[in-house]
């Protein structure tokens, strides 16, 4: 067990690697000399080399063979710096990127898990609902409702939500993670602003903080909700029709404890993949509704850095996104063997 | 059951992600925060104020957590008190004379003051931090007296030094605190003076402290509008100990902008907000409000709809079509602001027939331009006989050709060219004939807020005189690239909103030596009318010399002017006090509401 988790760890390394060679390569088959979208058009070509110079960029690529240390190029700059940490400053706001990160990062996780929260709450249920009354009309029903969540594109859905529970009933506050006049007046301590409101005692934090956070998670749930629902159903349906099922019932076990316990119990394998993938997608950013809502998340900011050319955001940003997303599925994989015993690690 | 077949997918998934990064890139390749330099002549049409849906600059941000979550409480008033504005986008940065884009100029101007300033509503020059301002015979050498007493928010001195050293900063490639290898710069220098302090083409010569309230502007030429460049929000003043201090971190997200405003940064909010504070020893009148919350909101309908929802107070850039929303609500106003804008057909001379003066006259006749008025800016607005908008008419012909719709004339003079039954092909430099195309924008901007509609008005209009066109569009990024390079034939449609008050903002801008190559207009006359008139000693002549070429440029109609559209903004009724500015640049001092 111990060796597999090691070994599947260290399969992380070449991943990353075979990432970040794909982002550098991409990166700089772009259009676009960072040294002229930072100094503007009209900037000398002194000036340019200058700053290619203090940026590095004025390195071999890949290896260097123009002599002297032959691991003196970019890529190998990249990578060495990245995996002690050292993620950069970022072009546009001259900032270190691991301060922007960790701005950003802890807005994305409160989004991502609370939509996540929904989608396998509501999800698992409704999936397990319909496969337990099959072609019944709650089953359609929600199956319906699942497809609708796939296909309503999530920025259309935000702002009929803003529409009707922000402009109409203003019940909701439309954007934002918290009000404006609760900006500053605390020291974060996760950067989850719940968690912070509970840990700081502020309550007045936490409940702001949790209105701002119902639209937006809704809205993103609907994604994962729909593909969790589904899966659920069809693996549900798989498992009920199966031997040890009906001996259960047989042997006198009430139908919620034989569906539950047996029937749920057996199915969960393919939905903790898709659980996980959609995690993994999550924790990437979610665009649209990070748009939508005004939150500051780490989509829009890794959108914004491929626009602006800034090489450092983009590559430490993906690096660290790409990170977190095989990291989650090493643990899915890993919790397989908590949820089903019979699958043994070698 | 296998427990690899998941890995396996995922990391097929995170590699598509990975691929994508070229195609987001090429998508807003020219769309990139650094390109949307207003008076920019190459960059045909992306001016500052439209950002309706111009880049957010979300990655400008990150809050300076540790520094300013440590303020417990704002410095001065109640948080719920505070102003809330909302943005169109997330500035670049809070250092006044390093950005070009109107997200961030209207946040610097309530930070740092220019010299000068516009009157409300005005594009007329009124003091600011200086007092008086006069030029020598020829306009070469400007003196400024500046207002005493006035302090930057740190505490430091405003004088004569500070200003010197803002200018320097600004126009002197080696200047030490300049900070230009760092990645500083002063993007606007060359858009209005024509080059930095050395360059061939500059205007600018040097500037001197001559005694603590007096500074001297020498230039290499005459510049007869240097006080109203010097009005732009692009010569904020800024503390020269802050700029020390802050070396080219100054204006980032953690260190913010200072300056003698009426408005003191406090804090920016990575992708969410900016916050600034009353200036309490501000030396006019102090600001009516204990604080201002810019709001990033890059989507003109989500602050129509934070607005309607309350979270915000006044908004700019709003969709056309929401005004008669926003006028017939019990709690919303429209605000009226002049249009600073144009909105213009190019025809590619380099394609037959539009080389030949007559087709282009006669398209001008065809399209009846109080029918897209009414029909797409709900009837406000102006029509445009000529490029400059009424805030610059003094310097409009008097006997300019209006070109009003009279399609028997345009029948009568393609008859003329030899194009009696119309024509629905144009033809290149090449000799390749294709399909006539009219290219319509694929965004929405203050002057073509819906560009397809108009777009399909002009192909009736035109189809009714003979005129077959093609309706096209593209990607955002590739239309602007196509037009700067030259390669878009036929009709395209583009518009401009300028920035300062200068004629040569919107003329020099789309007729001038630049714009050569966008559609093929090179009219030498023209060039040297615009650049004199621009350099001319006395306002009689340079508004002589500026119509002049407006005759000419009427005459050969390379663009066909349409509408002036004002665009929308609008407050929360309760709010008192806004009086926007043409150029964007206006004071939120006066502003009020009842909370």
């Amino acid at each position: 067990m111990l060796g597999y988790i090691f070994r599947r760890l260290l399969g992380i390394i070449p991943v990353l690697l075979g990432i970040s060679l794909l982002v550098f390569t991409l990166l700089r088959t772009i259009p676009g000399d960072p040294a002229i979208i930072i100094l503007g058009e009209r900037s000398t070509p002194e000036q340019r080399a200058a700053l290619r110079t203090k940026l590095k960029l004025d390195r071999p690529l890949y290896l260097n063979f123009e002599g002297g240390n032959v691991f003196e190029s970019q890529y190998v700059t990249y990578i060495t710096n990245f995996a002690t940490g050292d993620f950069g400053d970022s072009i546009k706001t001259r900032q270190a990127i691991s301060k922007e990160l960790k701005e950003r990062f802890p807005a994305t996780i409160e989004l991502a898990l609370s939509a996540l929260l929904i989608a396998v709450v509501v999800g698992v249920t409704t999936g397990v609902v319909s496969a337990t009354k099959r072609g019944s009309l709650l089953d359609a029903g929600s199956m319906i409702v699942a497809l609708l969540g796939v296909s309503i594109p999530i920025f259309w859905l935000g702002l009929m939500m803003q529409y009707l529970f922000s402009v109409k009933l203003k019940w909701l506050d439309p954007s934002l993670r918290l009000d404006t006049s609760l900006h500053g007046t605390f020291k974060p301590i996760t950067g989850l602003y719940l968690l912070d409101g509970l840990l700081l005692g502020r309550f007045d934090i936490f409940t702001n903080a949790f209105k701002h956070l119902i639209m937006p998670s809704l809205a993103l749930a609907t994604v994962p909700l729909a593909s969790i629902a589904r899966m659920t159903r069809s693996a549900m349906l798989e498992v009920l029709y199966q031997d040890y099922i009906r001996t259960a019932r047989a042997k006198g076990l009430s139908a919620r404890i034989t569906i539950l316990r047996h029937g749920l119990r057996n199915a969960l394998i393919p939905v903790i993949t898709v659980i996980g993938l959609q995690l993994g997608f999550l924790l990437g950013g979610a665009v649209l509704t990070e748009t939508v809502f005004s939150w500051p998340g780490i989509g829009r900011w890794l959108l914004d850095g491929i626009l602006a050319r800034d090489y450092p955001v983009v590559q430490s940003g993906v690096m660290f996104v790409s990170l977190v997303f095989v990291l989650i599925n090493t643990l899915v994989d890993i919790s397989y063997r908590f949820f089903d015993p019979r699958i043994q690690f070698k | 059951m296998s427990f690899r077949k998941p890995g396996k997918r995922s990391i097929g998934w995170l590699l598509l992600l990975v691929l994508m990064i070229p195609l987001i890139a090429a998508c807003g390749a020219s769309a990139t925060p650094t390109a949307t330099v207003a008076s920019t002549p190459a960059t045909g049409g992306e001016p500052t104020a439209a950002a309706t849906t111009a880049p957010t600059d979300d990655t400008a941000a990150a809050t300076p957590t540790e520094a300013a979550a440590a303020t417990e409480a704002p410095t001065a008033g109640n948080a719920d008190d505070y102003l809330v504005f909302g943005g169109s986008g997330e500035p670049d940065s809070l250092d006044s004379m390093d950005t070009t884009t109107g997200t961030a100029l209207i946040v610097t101007r309530q930070i740092q003051e220019s010299l000068l300033g516009f009157k409300p509503g005005t594009l007329d020059v009124q003091p600011e931090l200086a007092t008086k301002w006069e030029p020598n015979a020829d306009s070469t050498e400007w003196t400024f007296t500046l207002r005493e007493g006035v302090k930057f928010s740190d505490g430091t001195d405003f004088n004569a030094d500070a200003v010197v050293f803002n200018f320097q900063r600004l126009f002197v490639p080696d200047f030490e605190f300049g900070f230009r290898a760092e990645g500083k710069q002063y993007n606007i220098v060359p858009d209005i003076f024509g080059g930095y302090a050395g360059d061939a083409n500059s205007a600018f010569k040097e500037v001197v402290a001559v005694d603590p309230t007096t500074v001297k502007f020498v230039l290499t030429r005459p510049v007869p509008l240097l006080p109203s460049y010097l009005a732009a929000s692009y010569f904020g003043i800024s503390s020269p100990e802050a700029v020390k201090a802050a070396k080219e971190k100054y204006g980032s997200p953690e260190v913010g902008g200072v300056g003698t405003g009426p408005f003191k940064f406090e804090r920016w909010d990575a992708g969410q907000s900016i916050t600034l504070v009353r200036n309490e020893d501000y030396w006019g009148d102090k600001a009516k409000m204990p604080g201002v919350v810019v709001r990033f909101i890059a989507e003109a309908p989500q602050r129509l709809a934070e607005l309607e929802a309350g979270t915000i107070d006044f908004t700019i850039n709003l969709s056309a079509d929401s005004r008669d929303k926003i006028a017939s609500s019990a709690e919303l106003q429209v605000v009226d602001l002049t249009p600073f804008n144009i909105a213009y057909l190019s025809l590619n001379i380099n394609n037959k027939p539009f080389n030949d003066v007559k087709v282009r006259q006669a398209v001008a006749y065809a399209i009846n331009k109080q029918e897209i008025l009414d029909a797409s800016y709900g009837g406000v607005g102006s029509i445009a006989d000529d490029f400059l908008p009424d805030g610059l008419s003094d310097y409009r012909p008097s006997d300019l050709e209006s070109y009003a719709y009279d399609p028997d004339k345009a029948k009568a003079l393609l008859a003329e060219a030899g194009y009696a039954d119309g024509f629905s092909t144009m033809v290149l430099t090449d000799g390749t004939e294709l399909p006539l195309e009219l290219w319509y924008m694929p965004v929405s901007r203050p002057y073509y807020p819906d560009a397809k509609s108009v777009a399909e008005l002009y192909a009736a209009q035109l189809s009714d005189v003979g005129i077959k066109v093609e309706l096209k569009t593209e990607d955002w990024g590739v239309y602007l690239d196509n037009w700067d390079a030259g390669l878009k034939n036929g009709m395209v449609m583009l518009g401009w909103t300028g920035d300062y008050g200068d004629p040569n903002n919107f003329l020099f801008t789309h007729f001038g030596p630049g714009n050569a190559d966008e559609a093929g207009y090179a009219n030498e006359e023209v060039w040297k009318l615009l650049a004199d008139a621009g350099g001319a000693t006395t306002p009689a002549e340079s508004i002589k010399l500026f119509q002049e070429a407006g005759k000419l440029i009427n005459t050969d109609l390379p663009r066909i002017p349409i509408v002036h559209a004002p665009p929308v903004l609008a407050a929360k009724k309760s709010l008192q006090g806004w009086v926007p500015n043409p150029t964007g640049g206006e004071s939120f001092a006066p502003i009020s509401i009842t909370k």
